[in-house]
């Protein structure tokens, strides 16, 4: 009984003692104060969660920029250095982190992996007077005008992004006539859809015939009634059918999973998808069906000395091939960089000052402008036909790549 | 217990809530001298969770009613907040929280009349429908924006200010966190309070005594939403955005986990459990990156040496003090020889 | 007619994975009152297990390996039952609940310190991965043969249940504990073995779902909802009921889908609410007391 009753108190007061040292201590042995020879950059993603994996790589990108910057002298003679910040997909922990990034110096963060959370951290951070890269972010409503003052705006619209899409496919695949679509059921994309189907229509000058839609709930991955509707519902021949993936993530995966028994996948003339089909690809191990995707970067679309030297230096550091996601980590620390040297100083505001007209070399091939009245940087869109192949690296083979500015396409 | 609670001043300060209120107070000011920055900032995180958990007790502690969709009406309460922001902008803060506890007082007490039918188990599976149901309803409904949220919530006001400072945020919150409380205090003093507490001990029982026991359940379930709402509301005004996470499943168990860690019998057991929860997931976060796994054994820690909640600590100590005391004195006096009129009055050593 | 008959066959094939880990859940509260969150847990360390276990897509190495991961599953649940349910049932159900929560994120923690974060996938094990066709629509032949094994499993725990003096013992503390225990059911003993059962069922079901869905944490929130809900409408502790409730939601989200598109994503809420409107105990589950007098 009394050994119990010590238990108790002793297991009560670890608790409390927890709780304690959450109230008393200063979150870690990292100082405060930006006086000094480093200049601190946030870098604010879903280290852990679902997308903990495709946050990795994006870090890394994040990363190899600041150590390639750092290798040759910093900026004005001052090292960057890196500050992670987990928001675990959550928007509600969007306000605590940038006010923890400001009480340890930080001024100036990058980063914001999906649209919500590129706002809450947007406008987080303009409490705190703190400059927010989006890094990752695609949304149109973010931009033009800016969802606050402090953020710019690196990431791709996915609006272009739809669009390079369309107009890839119209010229490579000028047969295809009909296509039947499977994505879920949000506006995003719908949207995604609609904005492909419309340009293709526009770059061959022949509407586009839509057979089949089919929408799922969102985040749903149980697609066998679905799947075995669509596999009834197919017209014409394959040659003229091509299907457009609206989903992402885990979903991708189960429908590749669901569908490859059915012989969905070998149906069609081309399979499209606007956004990330690399992560599920690689998880797919070789047997990754080929998929014509659109994101900004394939690491071996392009050969310059830009690229060169990132994809040896993001091999060194992490064992892989850089994905779209790191590429996009290591722009928009180019651009940062580029906009604190000629501002001559860290301080948010001067940064702010010198970011219209910034324009940096990517390792896609063609340069990145930042526009001063929407906030958005015009950059470099790839489209390419991804297929398993477990010779190649990351069993990844990329082919028929094609890279376009955004601004052209408009 | 350090005060008499024989003394008028103190009953009469029970019977109207003063403590409550004082309590807030005196939370209200310490915290900002022993936290700073950051940490302001979770407390407030804390106070908003403790509103929560309060507003869950009504129906789970108080009332018996297990619900796994609490987090239903704390985000309907926080989205009603933004879509009218959105809509109509200049509303002021507290006016847009009243309306979002409305709403979902309404929406509580029109859901609970149909699904009181069920009970138990069946009904926390109706409850966790409709929380899902209102998750999926977010990318649906095309002016609920899906997935990128409702943002631009930095702008509402407040009597006019916006909250512009960590510490102007800390003292808006409690204070409306404390008129929250104390309004449940007064209900839990309240004859509905005692009936609620009678349904919930035995509803037979409580229904041959003449208590409407469904229409106690329904209130009971109708004023906890409504407070849940004005939780998710003030969220909603901390972080500036509402998305669907705030919908999400982790959110109601996670209520529920603060209330039953609180301990559910004393009234401000929720507070407790909500404010260790939201701390400790703060501290454990910092000190590894997939907290999850810790939170959940310092949660096991808690559940198995205190079943009843971190309050039934003072109960368990004094039930065991006197054990302790005995074996500080030596063995019981009973076992020495008991015969002689002279025996030894207590307190005075024996032979050992 | 068409559409029908493929409809009412996936809605099937998309059922009976739910019912094998309703099953587990419904047998587990049906002895031990406890509404088992860490299920979910259970089901995804099945699935991680398999995707380390297995090497190749041969048949056979797929079987062993969803039987390890059944296995090891057992035997993470029987931990969790004597080491922390078992001091809980006195508290009260609620506690129970709070156990069973802390244990789901414990867990679920774990799991991503020990697989890491990268989604993974497993394949199909060989002369499962092709489809057969019904006059015209196809059906995956690996769902078929989750089917098959579902009705097994259904059949199994049926004989279990009906047909061995175990499973009588299990039936009677069910209806009644107390009198159970009185007539010298040895109740711990058989809430640890219902324990284990229902644990081995999250693990095979858990390495069932392998080849069809990435494998990585949101896979245990995302089957435990709809299996919560077969559980509900099948009736608390029924394990007949949760079979008939996994096949008719399956087969009525397959229908809907092919009929009300709008629906889809809201049929398995939809049915639930209607269900438990007529019958607030489910379909098979028994009126309590406490419902009697909430009408």
């Amino acid at each position: 009984m009394k050994r119990q009753a010590r238990l108790r108190v002793a297991a009560v007061l670890a608790a409390l003692g927890v709780t304690v040292s959450a109230c008393s201590s200063d979150g870690g042995s990292t100082g405060g104060g930006t006086g000094g020879d480093t200049i601190k950059i946030g870098v604010v993603l879903p280290f852990s969660g679902v997308q903990a994996a495709i946050a990795k790589l994006e870090g890394d990108g994040f990363q190899v920029a600041v150590d390639q910057i750092n290798a040759a002298g910093g900026i004005d003679g001052k090292k960057l250095e890196i500050v992670k910040a987990d928001d675990q997909l959550d928007t509600t922990k969007a306000a605590s982190l940038m006010r923890d990034l400001d009480s340890r110096g930080v001024k100036l963060a990058l980063g914001g992996q999906t649209t919500d959370l590129c706002k809450a951290e947007a406008q987080a951070a303009a409490r705190f007077d703190i400059l927010f890269v989006g890094a990752h972010c695609t949304s149109k409503t973010l931009v033009d005008p800016p969802v606050s003052d402090n953020f710019w705006m690196t990431g791709q619209l996915d609006v272009d992004l739809t669009r390079a899409n369309g107009e890839s496919l119209a010229a490579l695949f000028p047969q295809v006539q009909t296509w039947d679509v499977f994505g879920y059921d949000q506006e995003v994309t719908r949207g995604f859809w609609t904005q492909t189907r419309d340009q293709i229509a526009k770059s061959t000058g022949k509407p586009v015939q839509a057979n089949t839609e089919i929408y799922v709930a969102a985040k749903a991955t149980d697609f066998k009634t679905q799947l075995s509707a669509l596999a009834g519902a197919q017209t014409g021949t394959k040659e003229t059918r091509g299907l457009f993936l609206g989903v992402y993530g885990a979903g991708t995966t189960s429908f590749i999973q669901q569908a490859r028994p059915l012989g969905i996948l070998d149906d069609y003339a081309v399979i499209a998808q606007t956004g990330v089909y690399w992560t599920t690809a690689r998880a797919l191990e070789g047997s990754a069906p080929a998929i014509y995707d659109v994101h900004e970067y394939f690491w071996s679309c392009q050969e310059n000395d830009l690229n060169t030297s990132f994809v040896r230096d993001f091999e060194a550091l992490t064992g892989q091939k850089p994905d779209t996601g790191a590429y996009q980590g290591y722009v928009a620390v180019q651009i940062l960089a580029e906009a604190i040297r000629k501002a001559g100083s860290a301080e948010p505001d001067a940064v702010a000052k010198a970011m219209p007209g910034i324009s940096v070399q990517t390792p896609a091939g063609l340069p990145m402008t930042m526009d001063g009245a929407s906030h958005h940087a015009d950059g470099p869109i790839t489209t390419a036909l991804l297929t398993g192949d477990k010779s190649a690296p990351e069993s990844i083979a990329v082919t028929d790549c094609k890279t376009v500015l955004a601004s052209q396409l408009r | 217990m350090p005060v008499s609670t024989r003394t008028r001043g103190w009953q009469l300060a029970r019977t109207g809530g003063v403590h409550v209120l004082l309590g807030c107070a005196a939370l209200a000011l310490v915290v900002p001298m022993i936290a700073t920055g950051t940490y302001v900032f979770t407390w407030t995180t804390a106070v908003i969770w403790a509103l929560f958990a309060m507003a869950t007790n009504v129906l789970f502690g108080w009332s018996g009613l297990l619900s796994f969709g609490q987090t239903a009406f704390f985000g309907l309460g926080g989205y009603t907040v933004a879509l009218i922001h959105e809509n109509r902008g200049n509303v002021d803060g507290l006016l847009l929280l009243a309306v979002a506890a409305v709403v979902a007082a309404v929406a509580g007490a029109a859901f609970s009349v149909i699904a009181l039918r069920s009970t138990g188990a069946e009904f926390a599976v109706l409850t966790l429908v409709l929380a899902q149901v209102l998750w999926l309803l977010t990318n649906r409904v095309r002016a609920l924006h899906g997935e990128d949220g409702i943002g631009g919530l930095y702008s509402i006001t407040i009597l006019g200010r916006e909250l512009a400072s960590d510490e102007q945020t800390w003292y808006t919150f409690v204070a409306i966190a404390a008129v929250c409380c104390w309004l449940l205090w007064m209900l839990h003093r309240s004859t509905l309070g005692a009936a609620m507490r009678a349904v919930r001990d035995d509803a037979h029982r409580a229904a041959a005594l003449g208590i409407r026991v469904r229409r106690v359940q329904v209130l009971a379930f109708a004023i906890g939403s409504a407070f849940s709402a004005v939780a998710g509301g003030m969220l909603g005004l901390q972080q500036g955005v509402v998305s669907p996470t705030m919908l999400s499943l982790t959110i109601s168990g996670q209520v529920l986990v603060a209330c039953l860690v609180g301990g559910l019998r004393v009234f401000g057991g929720p507070v407790l459990g909500a404010v260790v929860l939201i701390l400790a997931q703060q501290a454990l976060s910092g000190v590894a990156t997939d907290s999850t796994m810790f939170v959940g054994i310092l949660l096991l820690v808690i559940v198995l040496v205190l079943p009843s909640g971190l309050t039934s600590l003072p109960g368990v100590l004094a039930a065991h003090l006197p054990a302790l005391r005995r074996r500080a004195r030596g063995p019981s006096p009973v076992t020495a020889d008991p015969a002689p009129a002279t025996a030894p009055k207590a307190g005075t050593e024996t032979r050992s | 007619m068409n559409t029908l008959l493929p409809a009412v066959v996936s809605g099937i094939a998309q059922g009976v994975p739910i019912f094998v880990i309703a099953s587990g859940l419904t047998l587990i509260y049906g002895v031990m009152h406890v509404l088992n969150f860490a299920h979910g847990a259970f089901f995804l360390v099945g699935a991680y297990i398999v995707t380390t276990v297995l090497h190749g897509n041969s048949l056979g190495g797929f079987v062993l390996a969803a039987l390890a991961a059944g296995l090891v599953v057992a035997a993470l649940g029987t931990a969790c039952e004597v080491l922390v349910f078992r001091r809980l049932y006195r508290a009260g159900s609620h506690v129970g609940f709070l156990g069973a929560f802390a244990l789901f994120l414990a867990i679920t923690g774990a799991t991503v310190h020990i697989w890491g974060h990268d989604p993974r996938t497993v394949q199909y094990p060989a002369g499962l991965d092709g489809a057969v066709s019904l006059n015209g629509p196809r059906v995956a032949t690996y769902d078929l043969a989750v089917v098959g094994v579902g009705v097994l499993l259904a059949v199994g725990l049926y004989v279990l249940l009906a047909h061995t003096s175990v499973g009588t013992r299990v039936r009677a503390l069910s209806h009644d504990r107390a009198m159970a225990s009185a007539l010298g059911i040895r109740a711990s003993r058989i809430g640890t073995l219902v324990f284990a059962i229902g644990s081995f069922l999250a693990g095979v079901a858990g390495a069932l779902v392998t080849p069809v869905t990435s494998i990585d944490g949101s896979l245990a929130s995302s089957y435990l909802v709809p299996a919560f809900v077969v559980v509900i409408v099948g009736g608390l502790g029924s394990v007949p009921g949760a079979f008939v409730a996994a096949v008719a939601l399956g087969v009525i989200d397959s229908l809907l889908f092919a009929y009300v598109p709008s629906l889809s994503g809201f049929s398995y809420y939809i049915v639930v609410a209607v269900i438990l409107m007529i019958r607030p105990q489910g379909l098979f589950g028994h009126a309590s007391r406490a419902t009697q007098i909430a009408r």
